[in-house]
């Protein structure tokens, strides 16, 4: 089942809201965003990724332009609204001396809670469910000063949880996780998405994990129009390398890499049917080589159990790919 | 009127910073106690010796707070006087003295009883002095107001070229400003004397300095006279109705103590006083619940204040509630003195026998009956 | 390792049977020796007979120990807030300058009027006591609307602190200014006052005074929750439902009323404010304000009445500043706690 979770209309974003004449970071953005979603907001440092998020959860006031949460204006809504439609995971962290993780999760049933803000016997299984989602329910006792980077952070992605929004938006939150965290993390939300039914909103500047992982992608850089789309589709459409597109940086749409162009375009043909071919391929980018299908100087071909390097009428044979590229450099003098 | 009160308060505030040494031990007394050799003739009052030699007299200021110390001492002659057998001329003091200062009112009250007003070129805070003669005199100029006290105009004080200044000294020494001067000073600790007749006695001095030594004698034999006499019949009485003094200030409640000035007019006017069994000359603030567990059955209290508008109970009350708990309150029984409205520190040193009989009429009105107050009266409901 | 909060109901008991311990000693030691049958004799009449005794208690240590306990419960809630909303531990009642406005008041009242106590009330025809807190109230109500005002002016609360601060040093200076004009006996008046005392409120006064610090009190608990929330960030407490700029302004409304009307009536009481926050926090071991109002109620009160007692020995015929109390005795209680509890701030366990 499918709803209109967040809209914007001409949406201008930045700081100075209230002052003359600020202008805004990117030109007016329209967006429209049907949930359940996995969408990550992607874009170079200094994009205005921070701002156009604290824009939409209402934590800013835009410049111009509309923002609709679930249908309904966000200047229309009260806090307490807002605080049923989109729950947040920023990258600060508190430090009180003496809050401990379940005391942090269980703040976000708070816009359910009465007056004195005890909770009852659904809102104590929330956050041990939200907890468990997060695998820190070992953690519950702990103090939250007292856990590291990731475990904090889990611990208030629980906290968006238990929050029971449609809409979770967090910023930046595979910034401080090592490797296996940010896969971690990825699955996690994908889970959040797929069993729970709800709308994720990331932003990362590690466009490898948004391309690898999102189903959709925003992309925001500065002065030029906002676009949205699938991995696929802004790959294919190009979109993608004009987004990111700096001097001796391209991007290869069959592989979803970026890699530098600033060394000599040469060229190397590839037989089709080369074990580990995209090894090779990688390899060949990393040394300044890009494959082609026309014919050239150099190409290469596998003759069981060696890989073959035919230098216009010279052939060498190399077991393995180390030999073959060591081979190919020996060329340049 | 500030002023006058302030000069109560200058002793109990310069008393309480001795409090210490002043209250819980026996008071030092004074090395001299004996009263032929001690300042010769003075017999009453402890801060000051004169002794009367061929050609001059040798007078001595203790300082009040270590009564071993001097604070002063002066060779005074008459002008033309030869006095080549004194080493140190500086220490001579040349009579009649001319152009005084007085910074207090207890200087410059007992230089108009003896009609030695002409003397004085400048007092201090003007505002508040009530003294039609020298109110006068301000105005039309022959007087100067040299400024308020800690803060004097040592400029004006110069310009007025003055013979001498009497001022009122501190624990801390002499005020900062008019020690850095070459005008001659003479400190004054009158109003640190304890006995109601050694403040009197202080008029010996003043009447050796301006010429008028026998005026002033028979002056203080007068007032002597008149204090003993009355003495004597508030001895008579049968009863002594208890008493106690003073009020909070800020807070905290500064209880005379036993040896002091007003225990000892007190006494003398044939009450009891309930705290003389303090030890001490000076004030000492006590808990007023600690002064209420000894003042509260009190038969009279008695208070001394500036009050130009006027004063009553309720307004004491106002003041703070807690006096109302007190019996002498309830049962009207407040001897009031209105420093604003009598001259209480400008001729108070020199009437105690007129607070004496004040007193007596209140504590035994049958011993005087045809007394008019001066100072104290109970005050009207 | 996990650490588990300490029940608070045990706690709260045995901090309540403490306060009223120390109420009860108020009630039978003081200045003036009474046996203690007396004192129960005059407390079963229910009110004052007029007896010395009786008057001893109903009028001096009564009110006395109501005014300490109300007091040190009073400033102990504006303390805590304060720390809160500020989200710094060392922030107390006087941080906004709203005791130094208070200071100012008395000040000016003390050097206009001209003199000393006496002719103070004379000349102006108003009682010294009564005016003494008027004027308290006046300059610290004036300095609590203009810190609510620049609290919806200024961004964050860290400007807001700083601008508390400078708002104390300008009112520092002028107190400075006006002591310098001022008269000894006035000088020694307004240090008195400085000194603070729970026992210039009588029993008339004392309806309205008690009256006055409940409604601070009571209304700091509907902040509970939302302060609560701000424990971890502006940020998440605005995403959780809470109006940021509405809880600021009356947090700082209610603690400043608390501190001026405290402040006012028992001149400026030093070091409660600041520290029972602190060991609320470490005989609770939390940070929810559920739990630390209360408690910091109770500590505040038994703090107050145990300094009021130490000022007030028998056999120590004055009394005491209460402010050298507080300090005296509270700086090392606060520090003996800090070392015990030392496990505590350890942000690695």
């Amino acid at each position: 089942m499918s709803a209109m979770i967040l809209r914007t209309h001409s949406l201008a974003i930045g700081y100075g809201h209230g002052k003359l004449e600020t202008t805004p970071l990117v030109p007016p953005i329209h967006l429209e965003l049907q949930g359940p979603a996995f969408v990550a907001l992607a874009g170079v440092n200094g994009a205005g990724k921070s701002t156009l998020l604290k824009t939409i959860t209402g934590l800013l006031q835009p410049l111009a332009g509309e923002v609709e949460l679930n249908g309904k204006p966000l200047k229309t809504l009260s806090a307490h609204e807002i605080a049923l439609s989109v729950s947040i995971v920023l990258t600060e962290f508190p430090d009180d001396l003496f809050l401990r993780v379940e005391d942090v999760v269980a703040m976000g049933r708070y816009p359910y809670l009465e007056f004195w803000g005890r909770p009852g016997e659904d809102d104590r299984r929330i956050v041990e469910k939200s907890m468990e989602l997060c695998n820190i329910s070992h953690l519950k006792g702990r103090r939250i000063i007292s856990l590291s980077d990731g475990e904090k952070q889990k611990t208030f992605i629980a906290k968006a949880i238990a929050q029971d929004t449609p809409l979770i938006v967090l910023d930046e939150p595979a910034a401080f996780l090592d490797y296996p965290g940010k896969l971690e993390l990825m699955y996690l939300l994908r889970k959040l998405v797929v069993e729970q039914g709800k709308t994720i909103l990331f932003s990362s500047h590690d466009l490898d994990l948004v391309l690898r992982h999102a189903d959709r992608l925003w992309l925001l850089a500065p002065g030029i129009p906002f676009v949205e789309g699938s991995p696929e589709k802004l790959a294919v459409e190009g979109q993608i390398a004009s987004f990111f597109n700096r001097r001796q940086i391209a991007f290869d749409t069959q592989t979803l890499h970026f890699y530098q162009t600033n060394q000599t375009d040469n060229t190397i043909r590839l037989a089709p049917d080369l074990p580990y071919r995209k090894l090779i391929i990688n390899a060949l980018a990393r040394n300044g080589y890009t494959e082609t299908n026309e014919i050239s100087w150099f190409s290469i071909s596998f003759s069981k159990p060696d890989y073959l390097l035919h230098c216009g009428e010279i052939t060498h044979k190399c077991p393995d790919i180390d030999t073959l590229i060591q081979q190919i450099k020996s060329y340049e003098t | 009127m500030k002023y006058l009160l302030s000069n109560t308060l200058q002793i109990i505030i310069c008393a309480a910073l001795a409090a210490f040494a002043g209250c819980g031990n026996p008071s030092h007394s004074n090395v001299e106690n004996d009263d032929s050799t001690q300042g010769g003739h003075i017999r009453y009052a402890r801060g000051f010796s004169m002794i009367q030699h061929d050609d001059h007299a040798e007078v001595v200021i203790f300082n009040p707070w270590h009564r071993s110390d001097t604070l002063g001492h002066y060779f005074v002659a008459p002008k033309g006087a030869a006095l080549d057998h004194i080493s140190d001329q500086r220490l001579v003091i040349r009579t009649p003295l001319e152009r005084i200062i007085a910074l207090s009112a207890t200087q410059w009250g007992p230089l108009i009883t003896l009609g030695e007003v002409g003397r004085i070129v400048g007092v201090s805070e003007g505002r508040f002095i009530n003294d039609t003669l020298v109110r006068r005199l301000l105005n039309e100029g022959k007087l100067t107001d040299v400024g308020g006290e800690e803060r004097y105009d040592v400029e004006k004080m110069l310009r007025l070229e003055p013979g001498v200044v009497f001022y009122s000294p501190n624990p801390a020494g002499v005020p900062a400003q008019l020690g850095y001067t070459r005008m001659n000073l003479i400190p004054w600790p009158d109003y640190l004397e304890n006995h109601p007749l050694g403040r009197a006695e202080w008029v010996k001095l003043l009447g050796l300095l301006t010429g008028k030594d026998t005026e002033a004698n028979h002056l203080f034999e007068h007032i002597e006279t008149e204090y003993l006499t009355l003495k004597r019949i508030a001895a008579s009485a049968k009863e002594r109705p208890t008493v106690f003094s003073d009020k909070a200030f800020a807070g905290q409640w500064y209880v005379p103590c036993g040896q002091s000035y007003l225990a000892t007019m007190l006494a003398d006017a044939g009450s009891d006083y309930v705290f003389s069994s303090l030890e001490g000359e000076a004030s000492v603030p006590l808990d007023i619940e600690a002064i209420f567990g000894k003042a509260a059955l009190a038969q009279y209290w008695r208070i001394a204040q500036a009050a130009p508008e006027g004063y009553s109970y309720p307004q004491i009350l106002a003041e703070n509630e807690f006096y109302g708990t007190f019996d002498a309150f309830k049962n009207h029984r407040i001897i009031f003195c209105n420093t604003a409205k009598t001259a209480y520190f400008e001729k108070g040193n020199l009437e105690p026998h007129q607070m004496l009989a004040d007193l007596i009429a209140i504590f035994h009105p049958q011993l005087l009956p045809d007394h008019q107050p001066v100072f104290y009266q109970l005050l009207e409901p | 390792m996990s650490e588990a909060s300490l029940r608070p109901l045990p706690l709260i008991l045995l901090l309540t049977t403490l306060l009223l311990l120390f109420f009860v000693l108020n009630l039978f030691l003081g200045s003036v020796v009474i046996p203690p049958k007396e004192i129960w004799t005059v407390l079963l009449q229910h009110s004052d007979s007029g007896s010395a005794y009786s008057q001893i208690v109903y009028q001096y240590r009564i009110p006395q120990a109501v005014t300490a306990m109300l007091s040190g419960a009073g400033l102990a809630v504006a303390g805590l807030y304060m720390q809160t909303l500020f989200r710094n531990p060392l922030a107390d009642p006087s941080v906004l300058g709203i005791s130094s406005g208070a200071s100012l008041g008395v000040a000016l009242l003390l050097l206009f009027s001209g003199s000393a106590a006496g002719s103070l009330m004379a000349a102006a025809n108003l009682a010294g006591q009564t005016s003494l807190m008027l004027a308290a109230f006046a300059g610290a109500v004036l300095i609590l609307l203009f810190i609510t005002w620049l609290s919806r002016a200024l961004p964050d609360m860290v400007s807001l602190l700083i601008a508390g601060m400078m708002i104390a040093y300008v009112t520092s200076a002028l107190v400075g200014i006006a002591k310098y004009f001022s008269q000894k006996e006035d000088l020694q008046a307004f240090v008195l006052w400085g000194m603070g005392s729970f026992s210039n409120v009588g029993l008339s006064r004392l309806p309205f005074f008690s009256t006055m610090v409940l409604l601070g009190i009571l209304a700091s608990f509907f902040l509970v929750k939302p302060l609560n929330l701000m424990l971890i960030g502006e940020r998440y407490a605005a995403n959780l439902g809470v109006n940021v700029k509405k809880v600021r302004f009356y947090s700082l409304l209610v603690t400043g009323f608390l501190t001026a009307i405290i402040t006012a009536y028992a001149g400026p009481v030093a070091f409660i404010g600041l520290a029972v926050p602190h060991l609320a926090r470490i005989v609770f071991r939390t940070g929810s304000h559920l739990i630390l109002l209360p408690g910091c109620i109770l500590i505040g009160a038994s703090m107050a009445l145990a300094c009021n007692l130490l000022a007030r020995l028998p056999g120590l015929d004055g009394n005491l500043p209460v402010n050298a109390i507080t300090s005296l005795i509270g700086a090392p209680m606060v520090i003996w706690f800090i070392l015990k509890h030392k496990h505590l701030f350890h942000r690695n366990v």
